[in-house]
């Protein structure tokens, strides 16, 4: 294998065609140049200069070889780059998971523009998750970071929460709906009223807190549809299938058709985190990390 | 999972509730090819797909909604103001593209659109569902390419517009299994091509 140093020199002498300028630039003497020159034609088994009456040419087999160890070389220079990037964290791919309603709230997309700008090359890959599958997709190494809600119903080992929000559930309406007249809801003004909640299998945590609120009102939700995304829970209740309970900053997504009012009496706390890995050492996760704690302050 | 935002999902499911109360709907958000699969393996009856798929023997494919693409812009951009614009416009802008896998349909019909406007759009963030797609529109990563019912999320930071020519579409598809027997499977099929007449 040839070494970069020789081609190197190759590429300064076929510069300059003169072995004392060359040397110069390189900070070699002269013999030293004209021996890593033969070495390099040895090792190559050709001749890639003319030394006709003290001046130097490419022979054309020297002119290709002229071409190819520049990139030879901006390719060596591109190597060193990407990893000394990559070591800062400026270069690489994240993982990056959302509950679906951090998708469609204020701070996530701060935090992403935020990180992109600061860190351009570095891809971010999107997943909408569950809480409960991210935090374990983060224990096990897929996902990096995940925005999700607490309290979560467990967190596994080596992955910790960073709180980013509060955030408190409200109840939407059907607009034209009497209770829409209400300034707040009371929460026993629910027990007869037809639900659109979220999937107990996809946001067991925002299921568990809302069966909690209702048994402590001495009632069982009365659901009419369990649904898998937030979006579609918004368009049900806007068609008029039931009301719901969902986190208080979605409610600036003003979906024709439906009503956000706080409850009267319950005050449920959902506030928006960031799950990670408190020891991963991966630079660009780091920074993640303090940006979305910046944001979350700003 | 690219059209849970659409009213007329929604309104689908209301009425066919209001019809067949004794049936319960469970309702699952997919990728677009599990999605297929999971109707002609009989672990789901219907899925509801964007964009039109290739023929899969034993599936009958319904287009129920057909919805024009819309530019969208965050509402600090300089184009935000003015009225329909060419896709070229949007040559020298970041693009957030729906996920090749969520919809692999309207993320091939937007990368043509915008090749035949001359460009190939600069992708910097792909996103798995328009919802989110839009809410990073309108915090400013770049443009996007969303079908029009995402204008009724009325986002303040973002403006949707019309695209000139505005042929480019992204269906909303209702496949089902061609010979299906379920009579409550049937009657979801019948109710959604009815409501697919009238928009």
């Amino acid at each position: 294998m040839l070494e970069l140093k020789l081609l190197r020199s190759f590429v300064l002498l076929a510069e300059e065609l003169h072995f004392g300028r060359a040397a110069e630039r390189l900070h070699i003497v002269q013999p030293a140049l004209t021996q890593q020159i033969q070495s390099l034609e040895r090792q190559i088994g050709t001749p890639l200069l003319n030394r006709a009456r003290g001046r130097i040419s490419l022979t054309d087999a020297g002119a290709l070889v002229l071409a190819e160890a520049r990139k030879t070389l901006e390719q060596a220079a591109r190597t060193e780059a990407i990893g000394r990037l990559a070591g800062r964290g400026e270069v690489g791919k994240l993982e990056v998971g959302f509950v679906g309603s951090a998708g469609v709230g204020a701070l996530m997309p701060a935090v992403l523009r935020d990180f992109r700008r600061s860190h351009p090359a570095v891809e971010l890959h999107l997943v909408e998750m569950a809480v409960g599958p991210q935090l374990a997709a983060i224990a096990a190494g897929t996902l990096d970071v995940g925005f999700v809600r607490l309290p979560p119903l467990s967190l596994p080992p080596g992955v910790t929460v960073l709180p980013l929000r509060p955030d408190s559930l409200v109840a939407a309406l059907p607009a034209g709906h009497p209770l829409a007249a209400l300034d707040a809801i009371p929460v026993a003004a629910l027990a007869t009223e037809p639900m659109v909640l979220h999937h107990r299998a996809g946001a067991a945590e925002l299921r568990s807190l809302i069966d909690d609120l209702c048994g402590r009102h001495g009632f069982t939700p009365q659901v009419v549809q369990s649904v898998p995304q937030i979006s579609l829970t918004v368009r049900l209740v806007a068609a008029g299938l039931g009301l719901s309970l969902l986190p208080g900053s979605i409610a600036w997504l003003a979906v024709e058709g439906v009503i956000y009012r706080p409850l009267a009496d319950a005050d449920i706390q959902y506030t928006l985190a960031l799950a990670h890995r408190p020891q991963d050492p991966a630079p660009a996760v780091r920074a993640f990390v303090s940006l979305a704690g910046a944001a979350a302050e700003a | 999972m690219s059209v849970t935002a659409h009213p007329w999902i929604a309104r689908l499911i209301r009425d066919y509730r209001a019809k067949s109360p004794g049936v319960q709907l469970t309702l699952e958000m997919n990728d677009f090819g599990q999605l297929t699969d999971a109707v002609r393996d009989h672990t789901l009856d219907v899925a509801l797909l964007r964009g039109r798929t290739a023929e899969i023997p034993g599936l009958t494919s319904y287009t129920v909604v057909e919805e024009k693409l819309m530019a969208a812009l965050p509402a600090t951009h300089p184009l935000a103001g003015v009225g329909p614009i060419d896709l070229a416009q949007l040559a020298d802008e970041d693009f957030l593209l729906i996920s090749r896998s969520a919809g692999p349909n309207v993320y091939d019909i937007i990368i043509a659109a915008c090749r035949e406007a001359g460009f190939s759009p600069r992708i910097v963030q792909e996103v798995p569902a328009f919802p989110p797609l839009l809410n990073l529109v309108g915090a400013g990563l770049g443009v996007g390419v969303v079908p029009d019912s995402l204008r009724s999320m009325g986002l303040d930071s973002v403006r949707l517009l019309d695209l000139k020519g505005g042929h480019d579409k992204a269906p909303i598809v209702l496949v089902y299994r061609s010979n299906e027997g379920a009579t409550a499977v049937r009657d979801l099929v019948a109710q959604a091509r009815r409501a697919a007449a009238t928009p």
